[in-house]
């Protein structure tokens, strides 16, 4: 019995049990907006921070804080250097930019104070550098520590800066903060202060086996206490603290996540200065945890992909306090925003617009999102549709929600973000974490069948490729008909659809794919040629690798791979046979040419760079360009035809068979295929299906590219250049055009079934240690692979 | 002194008079009404039919208990089952007749699992009943400790299934033991991976019948010592040779015993399901793969339509070999009590 | 004036009933023929030969007995081996069972997510360890409590089911054995139907219920179904249709009333049958593995049968330890009840 087969029957139970019981119809109940939904108007302003690209080689604008009605930042970065400028002798501080910029709602500037007149007036120290800027009662307080390298000595002042009237108050030694300092002086590292309720409460970390928090408790008298987490839980090892929850009486809940990734929960006692370990069941909270953040203002909130939430801990439960779908903003953009105010009728973000595209200039744009709320909800009465995305979200993603919301008259996405791999499993690092990443990776495919299943799943899947047991009639649409009519090869490229068919239907239609195949030195590699048959692999690792095979992850390894590469010519039609010359050929040849010596991750790199080939999944056309302009040609995984590389499916969409709107979802789809959508998946990774887009984004990446090299040559002579590894080659179309012939001619997708490999990976082995023959595999895996196959049907 | 003769006279006239008596209307100096006749009928009936409902009702709630919780966790879930095999997934309450059923009796891989259920049974219920039969005879001709032979014949029920598991494993793996000695060579010329070989039915048997003959035949055993040993002398003075005297008149007295042990058999038949799945897995070589399996992988493929209809035929099944085991047992008994 | 007398009438008829033919004409019989002599030199002779006869009859028997005890003999051994191996075994020290048997718990199949890997090398059945510790109980017993917590679980899954389902089936047994009419009958043929079910057939609705119920992954949701399992019913309804009518009509005329009747008759007259269905059902559930995996799926309340069912390399050094412990209380139920149970089975057995 498997693990998830828990899940599965908690779910057939759910699922049954409604029908049983009130003879449901099928599909879902049509949730429509209510006409008190919050509903929030957009208005942006843009920072007056005088900072582009012309003036300036990079600059940047950091929220520190509300003052009033007007917001403080710290500006920095470096004005354009003049040509001529020698980099190791000349002075870079004239340049320097480090000023405190105080702007108003519409983004115009206040008040400034050039702090570099400020670190100027410490005479005598090599190095002043100010740091924390924090608020402190009326005025601004910094840091200054102050360096002299020769003796070692530093010292630390304080001043006030007082925003309202651009000044600045004179250095003041820094507070000896008796507690908090002795506590670095041994060790430890004094990382935050937040306001917990009436109390101020540092957090100082101190490293070691088993790594503890101290915490400098501050109440409003200026009275100070310790409090060690160690108290609460010897062993644990608290790694980091995510947040600090108020929740009245003097006592606090501590939210921290340990070194092992797991959340811990501890409730401490301010007045008291305690600290005991939380045993109830906290499991509402642990899923959110690595999304806690510290605000100032506003506390601690979860930030999600959906919006902002605050712990209420009374309830045990996560509230909206902001969702983003209130006012149809894009998600992913916004999401790494700095909230900085929020209240019934207001909401303020402070950030930089998101470029989809690697960044040409380092300057970036800081914003204002100022939300106001709006009397009534413009989209009231619309039917609501979810758009579920597995475990991640993307930018062009969330921009086609918005754009749908945007025109269509009758229905509403709503991004759904609940299928996810919690963090604390996907960053764990114990032993049995591969394991439970992959137990939990299926049991999120169960529970997303599930729910489809039983109606209250959602309208849209992304990227659910992964979970092969969707692949049918009952769970998802057939959009082979769609695809036929609406994604004709003129507008796409229809080869990667036909590959993803499965016995001729379309379930999920990839958005953006990848191209998995070998990065080979074109000296290796006839011309017209688009893989390797084992023969010509054999004669390519003896000649151009000297020896050394590309692929050396073990036999195994190399075996299943290429067979995942082969599987149309091992299964086709429900008939299973292995008993044919591919299969032979690559097993003779695994078990001959492989050696079973493995590579350490620097082994492998340095065999990226220098060797002649190496594994390469293309998921961008830059890293198309890469590696071209290495000199080497992207062609197949060794294959007993030859075959070329492989299509893997990287963003894909499919649409639940129990949606009541198939229409809109359709339309959405078409949305997601669409040009500018397109474009900003092919910005990122995940070549575009696209024709139009694929030739954009090519087109964009050759000027990005020419404009680094154009930037290098600036620098550098070309052979300095040169020497130092730098591209100073410029790209022409001539390079998105050879990309788009190698698309064309992929046929076969890269299928990796999870039931076939564990059979596989039984049989195969003896083989491979030569104990058997392959007569004697041969039919062991037709007839097993072959129950599988039946069993689906 | 009358004669007894006249005495008997007297007594019979004595009872005409008796039974005369009884007609209601015979002697009017008894005055039974009509409607006190009715009436008395009546109270008759009713206490015949109270009696009747008492006794069914105290019946009844004896067996109430295990009524209520047969319905709840064994009846209810069949009936959900067999609802939803008529349905065309199990929120999608469209009726579709017997699709699903034919779906799957014509899915390869059930009727493969289904064959090699029915063969593994078919051939280790016989083979178990036949060879502890056998040994009880064996062990019933007053052998010098037959009781410890019993008790550790009784032993392998005990073992967990993992270290028998572990046994096997050892002995019959590719390069297990087995192969070691060479029991190949009963079968080919190389050697043989047991389980994933035409002969793996065979490792499956011996795991069977290594567990089962045991208490089979404990159950022979204590019905062989039970029968009349009078009958058996009686017999034998009768000049029956042992061969006569065992076929007639021990198996006479062995048939219930057969059927029982029979039915016991078959369903450890189909607990052997555990000790396969442990051995080999999900999906294993074709003669292993048995309905169970087929079954489990429904389950975890989601299907769950597959998986009532297959229920629902194993079912069927079931009752159609009980069935006839008990018709056959009926027979057998009615035999007997002639 | 019959030609027998009363005695030898009685004993006729006695004789017809038997089937048995006895003839009553006194002929005299090849003895009475002979003269003394005769007879001396007759008896001499039969006493050789009898002699000879009966010693070669004793060697046969000998001989057969020989046979007979050597077959025994071997399947007895055949069956105890692997209880011998656990025992033994489990005086070994973990290193030696990494050595020997490592490349196994690497490869069960059962739950090896990744399929099983190939054993590619034959691991060695020993019998008797080098070195003798008992390093796998210290381990076992005194190390971590988890171990032992998965033995009481089990205690206390199976022991409120072999209870319950005695008490339960009890009252139904007698039910059916008292009550017998047509629907009953058929009633108690679908009892026996689904004795036989295996358990993925009522899988998911068991899931289903004990969710409705609200005993989803408590120890209920194990014990609740295995109380009203119908094997037990079948086996005390057998038994209980034995009891001769007279005794109870004996007992109404007495004027006991139906309870009465079942506990100061029935029960006691079935206790061999009582004994031997615990012991049948105590060894039936202390081996379960389905049920907890999918409706307890708490690992700290997981029983020892699941728990050695899925041991891997982490846990090779207890292996055969908890085996030796896990069979225990089997072993002792077994040895205590042993004769009840021979005896309880064979009644039900025979009509």
């Amino acid at each position: 019995m498997r693990k998830s087969t828990r899940i599965i029957a908690a779910g057939l139970a759910l699922s049954m049990t409604v029908p049983v019981l009130t003879a449901c119809k099928k599909g879902r109940g049509g949730e429509k907006i209510a006409s008190d939904t919050p509903w929030y108007n957009l208005t942006v302003a843009q920072i007056d921070d005088g900072l582009d690209a012309d003036n300036v080689d990079y600059g940047y604008s950091n929220f520190i804080g509300v003052h009033g009605d007007n917001f403080v930042f710290r500006k920095g970065g470096s004005y354009k250097l003049p040509d001529g400028f020698d980099y190791d002798n000349d002075d870079r501080t004239p340049y320097n930019i480090d000023e405190i910029n105080v702007y108003d709602i519409n983004g115009d500037l206040i008040n400034t104070v050039n702090l570099n007149d400020v670190t100027a007036s410490f005479t005598g120290y090599d190095y002043v550098g100010i740091s924390n800027i924090r608020e402190s009662g009326n005025t601004y307080m910094a840091d200054v520590e102050c360096d002299v390298f020769s003796t070692g000595a530093v010292d630390n002042f304080n001043i006030y800066i007082d925003v309202d009237n651009g000044t600045v108050s004179d250095p003041v030694p820094m507070a000896n903060d008796g507690l908090i300092d002795n506590l670095v002086a041994n060790g430890g590292s004094n990382e935050r202060t937040v306001d917990v309720g009436d109390y101020k409460v540092t957090e100082v970390w101190f490293s070691g086996d088993v790594t503890n928090y101290v915490l400098v408790v501050e109440d409003a008298n200026g009275n100070t206490g310790t409090i060690e987490l160690r108290n609460a839980d010897s062993l644990a090892s608290v790694y980091n603290i995510q947040g600090i929850v108020d929740v009245g009486n003097n006592k606090a809940v501590v939210i921290a996540t340990l070194s092992g990734g797991e959340a811990a929960f501890y409730e401490i006692n301010l007045q008291a200065l305690t600290a005991s370990k939380i045993n109830e069941d906290m499991s509402w909270l642990a899923s959110h945890v690595s999304s806690i953040t510290t605000v100032s203002g506003l506390g601690t909130v979860v930030s999600e992909n959906e919006g902002l939430y605050t712990i209420n801990y009374d309830n045990r439960s996560i509230d909206p306090l902001f969702l983003y779908e209130y006012a149809n903003v894009n998600a992913y953009e916004v999401g790494r925003f700095t909230p900085i105010m929020v209240s019934e009728s207001r909401a303020i973000f402070s950030g930089t617009l998101y470029n989809p595209y690697p960044a040409t200039s380092n300057t970036v744009k800081t914003v204002f999102y100022i939300f106001d709320r709006a009397d009534s909800n413009p989209n009231a009465g619309k039917t609501i549709l979810d758009v579920a995305s597995v475990n991640t979200m993307s930018y062009p993603l969330a921009c086609a929600i918005c754009s749908f919301n945007e025109t269509n008259p009758d229905y509403y996405m709503r991004l759904d973000m609940s299928y996810q791999i919690p963090s604390t499993v996907q960053y764990a690092t114990g032993e049995n974490a591969d394991q439970d990443l992959e137990t939990a990776a299926n049991n999120l495919g169960n529970q997303l069948a599930i729910d489809i299943m039983s109606g209250t799943g959602p309208d849209i899947i992304i990227n659910g490729t992964q979970f092969g047991m969707l692949n049918n009639d009952d769970y998802l649409l057939n959009l082979s008909d769609f695809a036929a009519t609406n994604l004709g090869s003129d507008k796409y490229y229809t080869n990667v659809f036909e590959a993803a068919k499965i016995n001729g239907n379309l379930y999920q239609i990839p958005v953006s794919f990848g191209v998995q195949g070998l990065a080979a030195d074109a000296s290796g590699v006839n011309d017209g040629q688009i893989g390797f048959t084992f023969d010509q692999y054999a004669a390519f690792v003896q000649g151009p690798c000297n020896g050394h095979d590309p692929i050396n992850k073990g036999r195994l390894y190399f075996f299943i791979n290429c067979l995942n590469c082969m599987s149309d010519l091992m299964v086709s039609d429900g008939a299973v046979n292995y008993d044919n010359e591919a299969f032979r050929s690559l097993a003779e040849f695994t078990a001959s040419n492989i050696n079973e010596v493995l590579q350490s991750e620097d082994e492998e790199e340095y065999y990226m760079d220098e060797g002649a080939a190496y594994v390469a999944n293309v998921l961008n056309v830059g890293y198309y360009f890469n590696v071209t302009s290495s000199g080497k040609v992207l062609v197949g995984m060794p294959s007993y035809d030859g075959r070329g590389p492989a299509i893997t499916v990287h963003d894909s969409v499919g649409i639940s068979a129990q949606t009541i709107a198939p229409d809109a979802c359709k339309e959405f789809v078409s949305l997601l295929l669409g040009d500018q959508i397109q474009e900003y998946y092919g910005a990122q990774d995940g070549v575009c299906v696209n024709r139009a887009a694929f030739a954009t984004v090519g087109d964009k990446y050759i000027g990005i590219h020419n404009d680094e090299v154009d930037a290098n040559l600036r620098r550098f002579s070309e052979a300095e250049a040169r020497s130092y590894g730098m591209s100073v080659d410029y790209y022409d179309e001539s390079f998105v055009t050879s990309f788009e012939q190698l698309v064309e001619s992929l046929d076969c997708m890269y299928i990796n079934d999870g039931s076939v490999n564990a059979i596989l990976r039984e049989e195969v082995p003896a083989y491979l240690e030569g104990q058997k023959t392959l007569e004697q595999i041969i039919p062991v895996l037709n007839d097993r692979i072959q129950t599988v196959i039946n069993e689906r049907r | 002194m009358p004669s007894s003769e006249e005495k008997n006279n007297d007594q019979i006239t004595e009872v005409k008079e008796t039974r005369a008596d009884r007609k209601p209307q015979a002697d009017p100096a008894l005055a039974i009404d009509p409607e006190r006749l009715a009436r008395m009928h009546e109270n008759k009936k009713r206490f015949h039919r109270k009696r009747r409902i008492k006794d069914w009702a105290m019946f009844t709630g004896y067996l109430t208990p295990s009524l209520v919780g047969v319905m709840v966790f064994f009846f209810l879930p069949l009936l959900m089952i067999l609802k939803t095999s008529f349905q065309r997934s199990s929120t999608n309450t469209d009726f579709v007749g017997i699709e699903n059923y034919e779906r799957v009796l014509t899915n390869e891989a059930f009727i493969n699992s289904a064959k090699n259920s029915l063969t593994f049974s078919g051939i280790a219920v016989p083979l178990s009943v036949v060879l502890a039969l056998l040994l009880a005879i064996l062990l019933n001709t007053k052998l010098p400790g037959e009781s410890v032979f019993r008790s550790i014949l009784l032993n392998p029920m005990m073992v967990p299934v993992a270290s028998v598991v572990l046994i096997w494993q050892v002995f019959f793996s590719y390069n297990g033991m087995a192969n070691g000695w060479g029991l190949y060579k009963l079968f080919e010329d190389g050697r043989i991976d047991w389980l994933k070989s035409d002969h793996s039915q065979l490792v499956i048997l011996a795991l069977f019948l290594w567990k089962n003959l045991g208490y089979n035949m404990v159950l022979f055993l204590a019905a062989l010592n039970s029968i009349d040993q009078e009958i058996l002398e009686a017999a034998t003075m009768d000049g029956a040779g042992s061969i006569t005297r065992f076929f007639r008149i021990k198996m006479h007295f062995l048939a219930p015993t057969l059927f029982f042990v029979a039915i016991m058999s078959l369903i450890n038949s189909f607990k052997i399901f555990r000790e396969v799945y442990l051995l080999t897995g999900d999906h294993p070589y074709r003669n292993l793969y048995m309905l169970q399996h087929f079954m489990n992988n429904a389950f975890t493929n989601l299907d769950y339509s597959k998986l009532s209809a297959g229920a629902i035929i194993m079912c069927v099944f079931m009752i159609v070999i009980v069935g006839a085991l008990f018709f056959a047992e009926s027979k057998f008994d009615a035999d007997m009590e002639g | 004036m019959s030609s027998m007398t009363e005695q030898q009438r009685r004993d006729a008829a006695t004789n017809a009933r038997r089937k048995v033919f006895t003839k009553y004409v006194h002929e005299p019989s090849f003895f009475e023929k002979m003269n003394d002599a005769e007879r001396e030199a007759f008896f001499k002779k039969e006493k050789t030969r009898s002699v000879r006869v009966l010693r070669r009859r004793m060697i046969m028997h000998r001989i057969s007995t020989v046979i007979g005890i050597l077959i025994a003999g071997s399947v007895s051994l055949l069956a105890i081996i692997p209880v011998f191996f656990t025992f033994l075994n489990s005086f070994m020290s973990s290193a030696e069972i990494a050595h020997n048997y490592g490349v196994i718990f690497q490869s069960l199949s059962g739950h090896a997510e990744n399929g099983a890997t190939y054993l590619s090398q034959s691991p060695t059945l020993t019998l008797v360890p080098q070195k003798v510790t008992i390093e796998q109980y210290l381990n076992l017993l005194f190390m971590s409590p988890t171990y032992l917590l998965k033995f009481w679980n089990s205690i206390i899954l199976v022991v409120p089911i072999v209870v319950g389902q005695m008490a339960v089936s009890c009252l139904a047994a007698y039910s059916f054995a008292r009550y017998r009419r047509k629907r009953r009958e058929i009633l108690f043929f679908s009892y026996i139907i689904l004795m036989l079910m295996p358990f993925q057939v009522t899988l998911v609705p068991n899931y289903m219920i004990s969710e409705q119920l609200g005993i989803l992954n408590t120890r209920w949701a194990i014990i609740l179904p295995g109380i009203f399992s119908t094997f037990a019913i079948f086996l005390l309804t057998k038994y209980m249709r034995q009891i001769p009518i007279a005794y109870i009509e004996a007992a109404k005329l007495d004027g006991a009333t139906e309870w009465q009747i079942f506990t100061k008759i029935a029960v006691p007259l079935c206790k061999n049958a009582i004994f031997a269905l615990t012991i049948l059902l105590f060894i039936d559930y202390w081996n379960m593995v389905e049920q907890p995996l999918v409706l307890l799926n708490v690992v700290d309340k997981q029983p020892m049968s699941v728990f050695l069912s899925q041991i891997n390399e982490a846990e090779i050094g207890i292996a055969f330890a908890a085996s030796a412990l896990y069979m225990i209380p089997p072993l002792l139920i077994f040895l205590w009840g042993e004769e009840y149970l021979v005896e309880g089975i064979s009644r039900s057995g025979v009509k």
